[in-house]
């Protein structure tokens, strides 16, 4: 029964075609920061702290930067991309000396977080093209990620 | 990442409080048949989930269902 229901997700849902799900889903900083641990892409060591108004704070040893989360996700049919506005160009050069491999880059004064390249949500890869649309806010120590997806 | 999740589920997942879902889920009633066809196949006998869901029951709002020609409407509400 289980192979029925996981042939239904690799050919696309099309027993469930019309199905719509929408809403918020609210993450705390510590919930973030413990997923951010298991990340083979994120530095050891890198920490979070989520303000409001989208301003999240992020430490890597000494190093300390403040980051404002693009609301509008991109999704382009693909994978999300999350992306967030860094504090100044210095950052963005800081940045690019750190990160690993494709799933996160520096484009001028943007961080890209492409989640299709994070090896820890592989699983996921079949679902991304079922949203329509994405958004992120914050409030102090919590993210909220507004979707709608749609088979 | 499954070990992640599996940490949420096991402590309630209190750090997704305020989460709220809604959706509506119509299943073809040909699917609903393989589903039940491969139970009887395997002797009605149950897989075995690979974890208890049992404690998100409580975070579920509403459910109902519907019937259309050809097809179930599930539709539900969840809140954290």
């Amino acid at each position: 029964m289980i192979e029925v229901i996981r042939e239904e997700a690799r050919s696309g849902f099309p027993h469930l075609a019309g199905a719509r799900v929408a809403g918020t889903v609210r993450v705390t900083q510590a919930a973030l920061n413990d997923a951010l641990r298991r990340v083979r892409q994120v530095p050891p060591g890198l920490a979070i702290e989520v303000r409001g108004g989208n301003e999240i704070r992020i430490r890597y040893g000494v190093f300390q930067t403040a980051m404002v989360i693009v609301e509008d996700v991109a999704l382009d049919g693909g994978a999300p991309q999350v992306r967030l506005a860094l504090s100044s160009g210095l950052v963005a050069f800081g940045l690019r000396a750190i990160l690993r491999g494709p799933a996160l880059r520096v484009d001028g004064r943007y961080l890209t977080v492409d989640l299709g390249a994070l090896d820890h949500i592989a699983g996921m890869r079949r679902y991304w093209p079922l949203l329509r649309r994405a958004r992120l806010r914050t409030t102090p120590g919590q993210v909220h990620i507004e979707f709608e997806a749609a088979v | 990442m499954d070990e992640w999740v599996k940490e949420q589920l096991a402590r309630g997942f209190a750090d997704f409080e305020g989460t709220t879902l809604t959706g509506a889920i119509p299943v073809k009633t040909e699917f609903l048949n393989q589903l039940i066809a491969r139970f009887l196949a395997q002797g009605g006998q149950a897989p075995s989930p690979a974890a208890d869901l049992r404690p998100l029951a409580r975070f579920v709002r509403s459910a109902t269902v519907e019937a259309e020609p050809g097809v179930i409407i599930l539709r539900f509400e969840i809140g954290v």
